[in-house]
C-alpha cells in the first residue's frame, strides 16, 4: 500500500523534534505526531541542555531558541541536617560560544523546536495520541492514531521514557523499577535582578547546583539551577529506593527547599510549575533493541541518559540519537532502499559516537550508584567532620586523622571506604 | 505563599490541566496486590491514589503521567495509559 508519509515520528520531545527537523530539511516527507496539544506541553527536563548536540544541528542554536542562562557556574553540595559542604567551579570559559551548557524551560524550548519543523517543511500534528502500531507481517509500516491509519516507509518511535511503542515492537518488555528514577521538581518566578544579585552572576550566566543528602539516605539527590526570570529546583529519587522506604514522593523536594542552604536561594520567590517525570536510569545494559524492519528507537525511548554521579545528561543523547536516526533515514531514501539493513546502520552510527560510547564508559555506574552510603553516610560523615574541624570552644584538639576516625566509628568501616573509593572508578 | 508551605494540592494547582471525562489509569483490583496498593499511595508525587472503602483508587485530576505508578507496581495491578491526545497536564515551563 502506498505510503502517505516517508517518516512518521511519534513524539515531539527533543529526539523527535531533532529526528523530524533534520529529516524535513532534507525534503523527506515527515510527519511529527505529538499527544500534547502542541510540541513542549508534555516536556520537562531536571538537567542541563550541553550543547554539543544541537549546535552541530543547528549552528548557534541560542541566538535563535528560547534557552534560559549559560552556566558559568557549577557547584556540588553535600547535604546534612543543618550543614552543607561545597565544591564550587566556575569557569570563564564556560561563558563563552560556543557555550558548554545552557538551563532550559523544555516545554518553552520544545514549542519552538517544534516550530522549527513546520518552518523546514515537516507537519506536526498536536494533540494526537498514537495507539499503536501499523504491521506488514515483521515490519511496521506506520501508526494508528485517532482511530485512523497512517502509513508511512519509517517510524521513528520518540515517544519518551514511558515509550508504548518500545513496547509494541517488542524490543523491550516493561523496564524494571531499578531502570528509571522519579523526578519531581518546581518552577519557582524571581526577578532577573534578584537572581543576579542573589547568586552573583551578571547578564545571561547562570548557576547549577547538585545536591547529594536530600533524599532521606534513598538513592538520588538534587539539583537547582537559575533560569531567566526563575529558579528550577528538583529532587530525583530511584523508583526501587522509593518502594523500599516509607517516603512519599509528594514529599520528596521538602527535605532539599527547606535545607538552610538552600531556602535562601528561593526565598520570595513566587511558585509557578509543579511536575514529576521519569528519568532513564539503567544505562548500557538497559538500552532495547535500537531498530526493527520499519522502526527506530530515539531518545528517552532508548534509555538514552547518563548518569555519572555528578553529571546527569539526556537532553544532547536525545538530540543527537534524534539526528542520526535521520541520517540513517535520509541515506536510506537517497539509495532507495528503506530495508532493514540501511536502517540497521543507526546503531552502528551510535556506536561511533558518544551516545553509546559514553553509555558504555558507564555502563557500571548504575551499580555503584545503588551504593546506599554515597547518599547519606557519607554527606553526613563529610559535613560532620568540618564542623568539628571549624568549632573552636576551647576543648583539647585532636588531629586530623582521629577526628576522621572518631567520625567513621560506627558509620562506616574503613573496609568499606576503601571498596567505595575504588568503586568509584565506575565513575 | 512559598513553595515550602504549599501541600500537594496547592502545587497541583500552580498547573494547567485540561481534564478528560474518561480516566486513563484503572486499576485491576484483582491484581493489585497489598504491597501495590501500599506503594500506590506513596510513589504518586501528585497523591492520585486514595483509599476509599477498603479499595485504592485513582482520581484522574492532578495526574503529572510520569508514569512511577506504573514502573513501581507488579505487572497487570493497573493498566496505564496516556489520556487521550491533547488532554491531560499542559506544562507551561517544563
Amino acid at each position: 500500500m502506498e505510503a502517505d508519509f516517508e517518516v512518521i515520528v511519534v513524539g515531539a520531545g527533543l529526539s523527535g523534534c531533532a529526528a523530524a527537523y533534520s529529516l524535513a530539511k532534507h525534503g523527506v516527507k515527515v510527519l511529527l505526531i505529538e499527544r500534547g496539544r502542541h510540541p513542549g506541553s508534555k516536556s520537562m527536563s531536571g538537567g542541563l541542555m550541553y550543547c554539543h548536540a544541537l549546535h552541530r544541528l543547528i549552528p548557534e542554536f541560542w541566538k535563535e531558541a528560547p534557552v534560559e542562562r549559560y552556566v558559568r557556574r557549577h557547584v556540588i553540595s553535600l547535604l546534612s541536617k543543618g550543614s552543607a559542604a561545597s565544591l564550587t567551579f566556575d569557569s570563564s570559559r564556560f561563558s563563552t560560544p560556543p557555550y558548554n551548557s545552557y538551563t532550559v524551560l523544555l516545554s518553552k524550548f520544545n514549542e519552538w523546536f517544534g516550530s522549527k519543523v513546520e518552518q523546514a517543511g515537516g507537519i506536526v500534528a498536536g494533540g494526537t495520541c498514537v495507539d499503536d502500531l501499523l504491521w506488514d507481517g515483521a515490519k511496521v509500516v506506520g501508526v494508528r492514531a485517532g482511530g485512523e491509519d497512517i502509513r508511512s516507509r519509517v517510524v521513528i518511535a520518540a515517544d519518551g521514557v514511558n515509550s508504548r511503542l518500545v513496547e509494541s515492537a517488542k524490543v523491550r518488555g516493561k523496564f524494571s523499577p531499578s531502570a528509571v528514577a522519579l523526578g519531581v521538581k518546581s518552577v519557582v518566578g524571581l526577578r532577573s535582578e534578584v537572581i543576579q544579585e542573589r547568586f552573583n552572576v551578571h547578564g545571561d550566566e547562570g548557576v547549577a547546583y547538585t545536591f547529594l543528602g536530600c533524599t532521606g539516605g534513598m538513592q538520588g539527590g538534587g539539583f537547582l539551577y537559575t533560569n531567566r526570570e526563575s529558579v528550577s529546583v528538583g529532587v530525583v529519587a530511584g523508583i526501587h529506593s522509593l518502594i523500599k522506604t516509607d517516603a512519599k514522593s509528594t514529599e520528596l523536594l521538602d527535605d532539599l527547599i527547606t535545607h538552610p542552604a538552600v531556602s535562601g536561594l528561593i526565598e520570595g520567590a513566587t511558585p509557578l510549575e509543579y511536575s514529576a517525570q521519569l528519568i532513564p536510569e539503567g544505562g548500557f545494559a538497559a538500552v532495547p533493541q535500537l531498530h526493527r524492519d520499519g522502526f527506530l528507537v530515539v531518545g528517552d525511548a532508548a534509555g538514552f541518559a547518563s548518569n555519572s554521579g555528578l553529571l546527569l545528561r539526556g537532553m544532547d543523547f536525545a538530540v543527537a540519537s534524534g539526528a542520526m536516526a535521520a541520517e540513517v533515514v535520509k541515506k536510506a531514501k537517497d539509495k532507495g532502499e528503506y530495508t532493514e539493513s540501511t536502517l540497521s546502520q543507526y546503531e552502528a552510527l551510535l556506536k561511533e559516537t558518544f551516545v553509546l560510547q559514553d553509555l558504555r564508559t558507564y555502563r557500571n555506574a548504575p551499580h555503584y550508584l545503588s551504593t546506599q552510603r554515597l547518599y547519606s553516610t557519607y554527606p553526613d560523615l563529610v559535613c560532620d567532620l568540618l564542623e568539628r574541624l571549624y568549632t573552636v570552644d576551647g576543648a583539647p584538639r585532636q588531629n586530623l586523622y582521629g577526628v576522621v576516625r572518631r567520625e567513621m566509628k560506627g558509620k562506616v568501616s574503613w573496609v568499606s571506604l576503601v571498596e567505595d573509593l575504588l568503586g568509584a572508578r565506575a565513575l | 505563599m512559598s513553595l515550602e508551605k504549599l501541600g500537594v494540592e496547592q502545587r497541583l494547582n500552580l498547573n494547567s490541566f485540561a481534564s478528560d471525562k474518561e480516566t486513563h489509569i484503572t486499576i485491576n483490583q484483582e491484581r493489585c496486590t497489598e504491597q501495590d496498593a501500599r506503594i500506590l499511595l506513596r510513589i504518586c508525587p501528585a497523591a492520585c491514589f486514595t483509599m476509599k472503602s477498603g479499595e485504592v483508587v485513582f482520581s484522574r485530576l492532578g495526574c503529572l503521567e510520569c508514569g512511577a505508578c506504573r514502573a513501581a507496581t507488579s505487572p497487570g495491578a493497573i493498566e496505564w495509559n496516556f489520556p487521550k491526545g491533547g488532554f491531560g497536564i499542559q506544562y507551561r515551563y517544563g
